[in-house]
């Protein structure tokens, strides 16, 4: 056998081709090449016919005669035809020729075409038009896969973790795509060299500035703007990419329309909204097996929201009494996250590469919540207040996170049949949560003396310790073909988590396989356990949002979850992909808070008002998907179910029986389109329709009995012969008895409950949104000039409710962030 | 040749056209802005779906009877009303009843408007497995099932009767006609093995009092016990309620003495009047009512604000609310001066 290798580049600028395919002419051996650019083929001596593909290039062949080793450096043309046309179909093939599954890659210029909101682009708002992958609505952040919560997602920026991913509470994301290589999104299947989180990888790569020209860019939108530059430092040697974003919705949009708009209230949601991120990445390459990068992030959001305050009076006949009630809210809400790191890739030899990354993430969150409530009765008769309560309360929600990593991974490609990966990780994270709640209670009782009796309260805790959580990983993971049709993925990693007196271990196997029945159709299964050592404590209540992360302590070990999935995946000859895939996972230690838990009372923090217990969920997911062409889209549809269980002593909620999860989500549909016109033109729409986000709403009001025990809240149920003021203390043997012993309800306390946990489902959630680009090319560059309509036929898709008051009536209000928004943008690239 | 004012005037109108657009394109930002984003959400169907609630416990030797109201949707309350509203408002006075126990025996129940309860002629045995079905006009019927649990265990080791000072423990509690004498009580429960049991521990200071000046006699009493043993400990109970201490629950489990003998002390604190006496009663309850009364305890002491997770009064009636639960116990009876 002969060994045949060498680099495959883009002709044009001389950068490597990752996964492009080199394979013998007419049989499926062969290679795809790594990071670098690099394929190794052992062939037969003698005459060869070697082909070189990739996606949006023109494929090579090469006749050779193979005597002795030899090194092929292939340089391939970017295809003509489809120079001018934007070519969506990703770089990484996780269809039929992979054994990976539940993986996709979503290439940039997908991105690019999706109707974008405010203009911009949205890498987020993408991942969730994929099956499996569900948003947790208007106004909130973050992503739910396969029944999963959102802490259970990791997002790595070039290898560092990035905690929130979302501008103005998941309106925009915080990946600029402007700077983005590709974004790929695991949800099953997991290869061992990733870990630390139960439902999904989101694995983004930042580009390399181009090493030989300048480009730059700039985009005006009217509620936001960007730029974009890149180029070399030193010509083919080292380059930077930088790239910066804003919005001015506050300081500049809406003052204008606060002087147009009579009526104010209505623009409550959008108050105080405000973001900004950079994004830079410097590369240097020392030698030609040797390159540095240093990749660096920073991004900051503000959000004010106040829905309409309400009202209520009406009067008592009864007493002739007028009552009056007033209720306001507001929340403030802000985060950031700062990401720097620095990387090593080094080609060892022919056969390996490596590749270590320093890192440091922080990333910090502060929500207050405020609340206002005022009642006041007022005797018509004597033209006196009778009572008056107020009451003033708020909440400081604070999280905060410093972490530092350093992991090393290698790449070995012993033969062309075996691709194996290994490395390590240590990393060492601080939380920093923290609660400050406050009440101010003031009562106000008029007395026979005609004095008022008047009360105070004031409450304040300040809850919260720091954390530290040190964490070791390492794994081994080998992808190899036994046979022209089997292939597999197989690895196995080992994790500890540890924190003050108590380390957990794990060790989490994986294992992923392709049969290939045809040249387009291929089944593929998977199975992978995975540990997890932070939690996102979200509160249930559709009313109160909020979020703190806290690791994993002596009381409460890790996450695990057990995932298996299977799937078919089919290709036609006009490369149209479709994939059919189910899956069922479990997880274990999941936490949330307990009923009745809050802050305001909770005297040893947060660990005393969480309960751990365990999940499950399954389903199916269907995609179709074009990916080439001047119309190109996909279109998905994914039916689920999430529980979980909470029925540990101590620690039940719901009694210990099962309930839905509250990102259970029964149907998820989406479809979307791009299709290109000429040069200039490109159309594009997105349909989504899911199922409402569920939440927990006491809305039932019901008498619930005490059995016989002095409780003076209670209201005896046999009103006619019992004295009400002394019914258990006194009892006066005249008036009937109560068996001494028995168990007899006879009190009564009114209780405002509900069927079920997360038993309130919002109502349906579907929008349509448009967008057209228009290219204008000059000499020197490009302009393009947006039209996007978000939610073009205005669907009110409703985030959160709320109780309130409305024509003297007690309902319940729902609150909309985002209506039809049609946005403009002009940019320039050269 | 044009005339010279032709490219002004070809100038003028670009940019005429430009500003119109521009208005166009901020005309229909306007309206986005302005579109109302907050909206009452209309339940429907709800008013024609309120539920069945129902309150029933079943314990041996004693008629069942059952509590039976209906469940109002939050925006049903008539605030005007919400002063009067009191149980009363909410019975069911013509619902159907009928308990069937242990698959064969069926008996009605019928509605005493003097105890506001449906009553029927079935008295419960230990290991009754009773099934309770209720439908009423223009609602959805409703079931439930329990089965009596086996007697409590509990043996009375010793008793101590002792000083203690009566002091005010908290502002908003005046423990009326206690005294300052406490019995010390050292019990032993014997808890079966294998499944999980539930218990409520019931222990009532009783005095008798004679009111001379109008011949009216009675007693005074409290339920309200302490002890620092663990398996009274529910760190949920974050406050006090009338006399019980934070912390503190006479509602517990077995998992910390599963199928083993356990031995704690009590104390119970004397009554004004005669023979004054302790009632202590060790009563096995069913799963969901233990569930139930946790539920119930959980919610008196606690705010229901936007800083807090709600709380579900825990329910066994499928398709309704409320409890069907069944208790059984073994009364002892110490007397502080016997």
């Amino acid at each position: 056998m002969v060994m045949v290798s060498g680099y495959v580049r883009d002709s044009e600028s001389g950068e490597a081709l990752e996964e492009a395919n080199v394979y013998l002419a007419g049989v499926y051996r062969g290679s795809t090449t790594s990071k670098t650019g690099y394929y190794r083929l052992y062939l037969p001596a003698g005459d060869v016919t070697l082909n070189c593909s990739y996606v949006g290039y023109t494929k090579e062949q090469f006749h050779l005669t193979l005597t002795r080793d030899t090194i092929l450096d292939i340089n391939l043309h970017k295809d003509t035809l489809l120079k001018e046309v934007v070519v969506y179909a990703p770089r990484k093939d996780f269809g039929i020729n992979s054994s990976q599954i539940s993986a996709i890659e979503v290439p940039v210029a997908q991105i690019k075409s999706v109707p974008a909101l405010f203009g911009e682009v949205d890498v987020m708002k993408v991942l969730q038009l994929l099956p499996g992958v569900q948003s947790t609505g208007d106004g909130n952040a973050g992503i739910f896969v396969r029944g999963g919560n959102y802490d259970q997602n990791m997002i790595t920026l070039d290898g560092s973790t990035l905690y929130n991913a979302d501008h103005l509470k998941g309106f925009v994301s915080c990946l600029n795509a402007d700077v983005i290589q590709n974004v790929v999104l695991y949800k099953g299947g997991f290869p061992a060299r990733f870990g630390s989180r139960l439902s999904s990888v989101i694995d983004v790569g930042i580009r390399e500035g181009d090493y030989d020209y300048h480009h730059a860019g700039a985009t005006i939108g009217v509620l936001s703007s960007k730029i974009h530059a890149e180029g070399p430092i030193e010509h083919g040697k080292s380059s930077f990419i930088f790239a910066a974003r804003m919005s001015y919705l506050d300081f500049i949009v809406m003052p204008i329309i606060r002087k147009l708009a009579d009526n104010t209230g209505t623009l409550s949601s959008f108050s105080n909204m405000n973001y900004y991120d950079i994004n830079a990445k410097l590369t240097r390459k020392f030698t030609d097996r040797d390159k540095i990068s240093a990749v660096f992030y920073l991004g900051n959001d503000v959000a004010v929201t106040a829905p309409s305050d309400s009202r209520q009076k009406f009067f008592l006949e009864l007493y002739k009494y007028n009552s009056l009630s007033y209720k306001s809210d507001r929340t403030e809400n802000s985060w950031g996250n700062m990401v720097s790191s620095m990387y090593w890739t080094r080609t060892i030899n022919d056969q390996m590469n490596s590749n270590v990354n320093l890192s440091y993430s922080h990333y910090q969150y502060r929500l207050k919540m405020n609340s206002v409530i005022e009642n006041e009765i007022v005797d018509l008769d004597i033209d006196k207040r009778r009572s008056y309560y107020f009451e003033d309360s708020q909440a400081v929600y604070y999280s905060g996170i410093a972490d530092i990593s350093l992991a090393g991974d290698f790449n070995y490609v012993p033969d062309d049949l075996h691709h194996i990966r290994f490395g390590g990780k240590l990393s060492s994270q601080h939380f920093n949560p923290t609660v400050d709640a406050f009440k101010y209670v003031r009562t106000e009782e008029l007395e026979l003396s005609g004095e008022y009796f008047i009360t105070e309260s004031t409450t304040d805790t300040l809850l919260g310790k720091t954390n530290a959580l040190y964490t070791m990983a390492i794994y081994c993971e080998d992808d190899f073909s036994a046979g022209d049709n089997l292939k597999f993925n197989t690895g196995l990693r080992y994790t500890m988590f540890s924190v003050r007196g108590k380390a957990w271990h794990s060790l989490e196997p994986r294992l992923s396989g392709r049969l290939l029945l045809s040249d387009g159709l291929a089944l593929k299964t998977s199975f992978s356990l995975m540990q997890q050592g932070v939690h996102l404590l979200s509160s249930n209540n559709l009313v109160m949002p909020s979020d703190i992360w806290v690791p994993v302590t002596e009381k409460f070990a890790p996450m695990k979850s057990f995932q298996l999935a299977a799937g078919i995946n089919y290709r036609t000859e006009k490369e149209v992909d479709f994939s059919l895939e189910g899956y069922y996972k479990t997880m274990i230690n999941v936490l949330e808070y307990m009923e009745g838990s809050s802050f305001l009372t909770a005297a040893g923090g947060w660990e005393g008002m969480v309960a751990a217990g365990k999940g499950w969920s399954y389903g199916m997911e269907f995609i179709a998907q074009k990916k080439t062409g001047l119309t190109t889209g996909w279109l998905s549809y994914t039916l689920s179910w999430s529980w979980r269980q909470f029925n540990r002593p101590d620690q039940l909620i719901d009694g210990g029986d099962k309930f839905f999860a509250n990102n259970d989500c029964r149907h998820n549909l989406s479809l979307t389109l791009s299709h290109r016109i000429g040069k200039s033109f490109e159309l594009s729409g997105t349909f989504m329709l899911t199922s409402g986000k569920r939440g927990t709403l006491a809305t039932d009001v019901m008498y619930g009995g005490i059995i016989d025990e002095f409780d003076p809240y209670c209201i005896p149920a046999n009103l006619a012969s019992s004295n009400s003021d002394d019914y258990v203390i006194y009892h006066p043997s005249s008036v009937s008895e109560i068996p001494d012993g028995a168990a007899y309800i006879n009190h009564y306390s009114r209780f405002t409950t509900f069927p079920g946990r997360n038993g309130y489902e919002l109502p349906l959630y579907h929008r349509l949104d448009i967008g057209v680009n228009y290219f204008i090319f000059h000499k020197t560059g490009k302009s393009t000039i947006n039209l996007s309509v978000y939610n073009l036929y205005n669907r009110q898709n409703i985030s959160n409710v709320y109780i309130g008051y409305h024509n003297d009536k007690t309902v319940l209000k729902g609150v909309c962030l985002l209506p039809v928004i049609p946005s403009i943008s002009y940019s320039y690239q050269f | 040749m044009p005339p010279a004012g032709y490219s002004f005037n070809k100038l003028f109108l670009s940019i005429l056209i430009m500003m119109k657009t521009t208005l166009y394109i901020l005309s229909l930002f306007l309206i986005a802005f302005l579109s109302s984003c907050e909206k009452i959400i209309e339940f429907e169907g709800k008013i024609t779906n309120s539920k069945i609630t129902v309150n029933a416990v079943a314990t041996p030797d004693t008629v069942f009877v059952a509590g039976i109201s209906s469940e109002l949707f939050f925006t049903e309350l008539i605030p005007e009303r919400s002063w009067e509203s009191l149980y009363p408002d909410f019975v069911l006075e013509n619902a159907e009843a009928t308990i069937t126990v242990n698959g064969r025996d069926t008996y009605p129940m019928q509605y005493n408007p003097e105890s506001l309860n449906y009553e029927g002629t079935y008295i419960p045995a230990e290991g009754d497995e009773i099934l309770l079905n209720i439908s009423a006009p223009d609602l959805e019927p409703v079931q439930s099932v329990t089965v009596v649990p086996e007697k409590g265990k509990l043996e009375i080791l010793s008793t101590e009767v002792l000083y203690s000072e009566n002091y005010m423990a908290f502002d908003d509690w005046m423990d009326i006609a206690a005294l300052d004498t406490i019995m010390r009580i050292t019990a032993k429960i014997t808890d079966p093995p294998g499944e999980l049991n539930y218990y409520r521990l019931k222990v009532r200071s009783i005095g008798y009092y004679l009111d001379t000046s109008n011949g009216e006699d009675g007693y005074f009493m409290s339920d309200v016990f302490s002890s620092a043993d663990v398996i009274f400990k529910d760190e949920r109970l974050v406050k006090r309620y009338w006399g019980w201490p934070a912390g503190f629950s006479n509602v517990f489990d077995d998992h910390l003495f599963d199928g083993k003998e356990y031995t704690f002390t009590i104390e119970s604190r004397m009554r004004w009047g005669s023979d004054q006496h302790v009632t202590v009663e060790l009563q096995a309850i069913t799963r969901e009512l233990y569930n139930y009364l946790k539920s119930v305890m959980l919610y008196r002491i606690t705010d229901q604000d936007s800083y807090t997770e709600s709380i579900q009064i825990y329910s066994n009636v499928n398709g309704g609310y409320g409890i069907l639960g069944a208790l059984n116990g073994e009364k002892h009876i110490l007397y502080f001066n016997p």
